[in-house]
This record gives structure tokens, sequence and C-alpha cells, in this order.
């Protein structure tokens, strides 16, 4: 293990814990689960690199389109959401109406 | 330059623990802009420079700003800043658990790997990386079609769930 | 050690200074246009045929009191215009002039990330002065720059296939027979409108219109700050003129003289930077809807569609450009 696998790995884990634990917005979920994509990209574009295989570098970018979508879904169902429930915090989602 | 590296590794796992530790959204926006642009650095001292562009091509110049945008929807009266107690808190013991965690492992650590990537140093013209991504177009052809059909169907999943002329997410008050 | 060092601080002051003194004469250069347009006479006391005008304001404008609203989230409120600054003095490092400070590969690519993250300033600057005005400002003016941003890169991409490199310097060595204006004359129209609304100026600036929103996302600040985002609105703008020349109207780079080609490209830029000033004084403000409208409902389909063109057309007469 390096410092630099420790560092990704690391982070995919906080940013796990931080979605996993108190999250308040809807916005701050989202946002985590966008770092660890970030994490992931990384580690994929590492690995590509430190193995110098470089026909795999395109992974990390095949990785980055899903997580465009991935993105790009959060955020309208933020808006639907914001509109629906008034807030988006999580907690009013646990409401059973809207 | 080691010393560059950890520092920027630091302000990596530091950006992370600031999205951790659930501040108000738009410091974990700015957060996760840190973190993407520290992640660049990384990138680009490994040798992937073109990677590390389009990750802040993508990420930030793209993505993080429509989060960044968002952020005025979910505002708080009071935003829970960096400084505010649980935050601090949760922040402290996020960072406190990685040093425990990295002094732990840090025994078998494997220190010099800042490996360059360029094969073929005399001969290439491209870095690696460009030339690999540009192998999407010739091999990999049916990933490139398959995310582009991914992201099709995202337009029509967003363009659905914002529809709607008085009912839908995104309507003129 | 030293040496280095001394290097390492010199090489960007002989940038930063140019291109601040060029700024302040920008500044200048803009009031006299419109105001001869305007039948006024503009600055004429402070020096002959007030020259000094931009350091009488510099002055002026740094030592005013910068204010702090007490409102504000301080960090975010001074860390902003200073990213602003920073980075419209950054970008002109890779800038081919016609030798960059550093030279980069990706340099098209560089310069494209670094002013999508201008965008940050703007966005901190808005959210970080707790006002409505500056929120609605910085809302107004991101939504409009990300918005022709996505424009501005497909029509790079256009260029670039034709050049077939991202380094700057090659933008030159292509357009040796001709320049890139000439068969590409759509996109570059386009990519003129675009720039001019990504650096948020008249027709397009409605982040900063007076009548609705005071100021736009720069209410709060006053003072020093200020002049921070005032230096930098007008570094970019120099800077997105400089970018169309290297891009469409490219200058030759003659490795005996290479003054010449800087002459050129900045008196080609300067031409550029009149025009936008005689935008300005001529053209009425555009309506917001009408604004979006015309990126995302006619540039970006003209601009995909061009791309497909520009790709097609050298594939299939076999005009690839060569690939090193």
């Amino acid at each position: 293990m390096t410092p630099t696998h420790f560092a990704f790995s690391s982070a995919f884990i906080l940013g796990l814990t931080g979605l996993a634990f108190h999250r308040s917005h809807l916005l701050s979920a989202l946002i985590c689960l966008e770092a660890m994509m970030v994490s992931l990209f990384i580690a994929l574009s590492l690995w590509t690199m430190q193995l110098n295989s470089t026909n795999f570098s395109a992974s990390p970018l095949l990785l980055l389109a899903f997580s465009a979508c991935e993105a790009s879904m959060g955020l309208p169902s933020l808006v639907a959401t914001a509109r629906t429930h008034g807030s988006d915090q999580i907690r009013n989602l646990n409401l059973l109406q809207c | 330059m080691d010393f560059i590296m950890y520092l920027v590794l630091f302000s990596m796992i530091l950006g992370f623990v600031v999205i951790a530790s659930n501040p108000s959204p738009f410091f974990g926006a700015l957060g996760l802009v840190v973190l993407a642009g520290m992640g660049c650095g990384i990138l680009s001292w490994h040798g992937g420079s073109f990677l590390s562009l389009v990750l802040f091509l993508i990420y930030l110049g793209g993505m993080l700003v429509v989060f960044a945008y968002s952020a005025a929807l979910a505002a708080d009266p009071f935003p829970e800043s960096l400084g505010s107690r649980w935050v601090l808190i949760s922040g402290v013991i996020y960072l406190v658990g990685v040093v425990v965690v990295s002094s732990l492992v840090c025994g078998d650590w494997y220190e010099v790997i800042w490996v360059v990537m360029d094969e073929l140093v005399d001969f290439s013209v491209m870095r690696g990386d460009m030339g690999g991504v540009a192998l999407m177009y010739s091999w990999g052809g049916g990933m490139l079609i398959l995310s582009g059909g991914a992201l099709l169907l995202t337009l029509f999943v967003v363009l659905e769930l914002t529809r709607g002329q008085s009912r839908g997410a995104l309507r003129s008050i | 050690m030293i040496l280095s060092l001394v290097t390492l601080i010199l090489h960007p002051l002989t940038m930063i200074v140019p291109v601040l003194l060029a700024v302040a004469f920008l500044t200048l250069l803009e009031r006299k246009t419109i105001s001869y347009m305007q039948l006024r006479k503009g600055p004429n006391i402070v020096g002959p045929y007030g020259l000094l005008q931009p350091i009488a304001d510099g002055i002026k404008l740094f030592i005013k009191e910068p204010i702090r609203p007490s409102t504000a989230s301080p960090l975010m409120f001074i860390l902003a215009p200073v990213l602003a600054l920073t980075l419209a003095l950054a970008l002109w490092l890779p800038m081919p002039l016609p030798y960059p400070i550093i030279d980069l590969n990706l340099g098209i690519l560089f310069v494209l990330a670094l002013s999508s993250l201008a965008v940050y300033s703007i966005l901190g600057a808005g959210w970080a002065s707790n006002s409505k005005y500056a929120l609605i400002g910085a809302l107004r003016a991101v939504a409009q720059t990300i918005s022709y941003e996505v424009n501005l890169g497909l029509i790079l991409i256009s260029v670039t296939i034709i050049v077939g490199e991202f380094t700057l310097q090659t933008f030159a060595t292509s357009q040796e027979s001709t320049w890139m204006i000439l068969p590409l004359w759509p996109l570059a129209a386009m990519w003129f409108i675009s720039t001019l609304a990504e650096t948020n100026r008249a027709p397009f600036d409605l982040t900063e219109g007076e009548s609705e929103l005071v100021s736009g996302f720069n209410v709060e600040y006053a003072g020093g700050p200020f002049a921070l985002f005032f230096l930098a609105e007008y570094s970019n703008i120099l800077l997105m003129n400089t970018l169309s020349v290297i891009l469409f109207l490219g200058a030759s780079h003659n490795p005996a003289l290479p003054e010449l080609t800087t002459i050129n490209i900045m008196v080609k830029a300067a031409f550029l930077s009149v025009v936008f000033l005689w935008v300005r004084a001529s053209f009425p403000r555009f309506r917001y809807d009408q604004l979006m409208h015309l990126t995302w409902k006619n540039f970006l389909p003209l601009t995909l569609a061009m791309v497909i063109w520009n790709l097609a057309i050298p594939t299939a007469f076999a005009g690839l450009p060569p690939q090193l």
C-alpha cells in the first residue's frame, strides 16, 4: 500500500460514511455520492497509470460518463422534491403526506 | 517534490472530511471543488495530464457548477458553516480516524511510487493516457455506444422528471 | 536556489505587469470610445487626454475602505475576488505570444478548464455577500456563463479537429496559408458572440443591469476587492480577444523575429477589443430568455452540426491534419 492508495481508499470510505451518517439535506447526500465517484475516478486512472496499461485509460472516462448520468438524475429529483415537499430536507421525505 | 504530493493528498482527504462532516450544502459543494482540484493535481503528478484535465473540465467546469448552483435551492436560514459545533466535532473525529488508520498501516508503506506513465519515452509523441483514451473510439466501441445510450436515457428521464406546465418540477411561477 | 527563485518570480511578472497595464488602458480606451460615440469628451482632465485617469482610478479604488457587510461570510467574501484575479492572470500563462510562459501540450483544454473555474468566483461572491441582489445577479451570471461555455467548448472542438492538436502553438502553424476565420466563418461569428456573453459584456451584461439588479454579484464590494473583480473582468476581455486571434486570425511565427508575431497578435486583439467597445456603445441589452434561447436553441444545434461537418469533410477528402 502506498500513500496514494491509502489516500483514495480512505477518501472513498469517508464519502461513504458521510453518506450513511447524518445527512440533513438531499443535496449533501448527492454531493457525497459525487465525491465517492471522484475517488473512484482517481483510483481507476491511477490503476491504468501505475500499471502502464494505457489501453485501459478509457475506463475512467466511461466512469465519468456514468457519474454524469447519476448527477443529472439526482439534481432534477432534488428540484422535484423541493417543489413537492417545500424543502429538500431528508426528514421531510419521511412524512406520509406531501 | 514528494512534499507537494503529500500536501495534495492531505488536502484531498481534507476536502472529503469537509464533505463528510455535513455542513450546509454550499460548503459541501466547496469541499467537493477542493477535492476535485486536488484529484487533478494527483493525476497530473502521476503523468495523466489528459485525464486530469478531463476531470477538471467535466467535474469542476460542468457538474460542480450545477451543484453549487442548486445550493441556492437548499438554502438554510442559519447555515451550518465549517466552524459550527457539530460540523467541527465530526470533522475532527473523521480526521483523527484517518490519521489513526494511516499510522496503523504506515509501517509497511511502500514509499516511492510516483510512477510517471511514459512508455517508449524516446519514440512516442503522445502521452500514454491520451492515446489510451483515443482507443475508446476504436476498440471500446461497445462501451462507447452503451454510455452514449445511458446519457440519452438520462436526458429523457430528466425531461420526464421535470415535465409539466403547472405541476412539473420546473415551472414558471 | 536564489536564481531559480528569481526566475520563478520574474517570469510571471513579465506577463502580469503588461497585462495589468493593458487592462488599465483598456478601461481608458473604453471610456474614451464610448464618450466620443455619445458626443462627449470623456476623461480629459487628469494628464494629457486623460491618460493618467486609469492610474488615478486605481489609486482611488485601492485607498478606499474595503467594506465588509456584517452578514457576509467573511472568508468567502475575501477569497472570491482573489480567486477571480488569480484565475484571470493564470489564464495568460499558456498563451503563445509567440512563446508561452508554461508550454503545455493540452494548452487549449487548460484554458477552457481554467476559464470554467472563473464561475466559482462569481458564485462565491454572490453567495458570500448574503444579499438578494448579489445572489440573483450571481445566479444569472453563472447560468449565462455555463450556457455559453458549452458553446465555446464545441467551437473549440471543431477548430481543433481542423488543426489536429490541442497545443496552442499549432494553431499558428496551421494558419500559415490561410486564416481560420475564412473557412470557419460561421463558427468564428458564433465564437465572437459567445465570448461577448462569456465575459458578461454588453449586450449580454444582464448580470449587472443597473436598473434591475443594482450591479449584480458585486453590489456589496467596494474599494480593493471590487478593483480585483474589475481587473479580472477586463483582463478576461483581453484574454478572450487574444484567444480569438490565436484561433481564427492566426499570426504566423517567424523565429528570427518573434517580436513581429507579438505585435501582430496584439494589434489584432486590440482591434477586436475595440469591436467589443463598439458593440457596447451600439446595442441594447438582451432580454434574459432571449439570451438563453440564443445559445441553447440557435448556437448549440448549429455548433453540433458544424462539429460533424468539420469531422466529416477532412475525413471524406483524406485531409486530416498530421497527428503529431
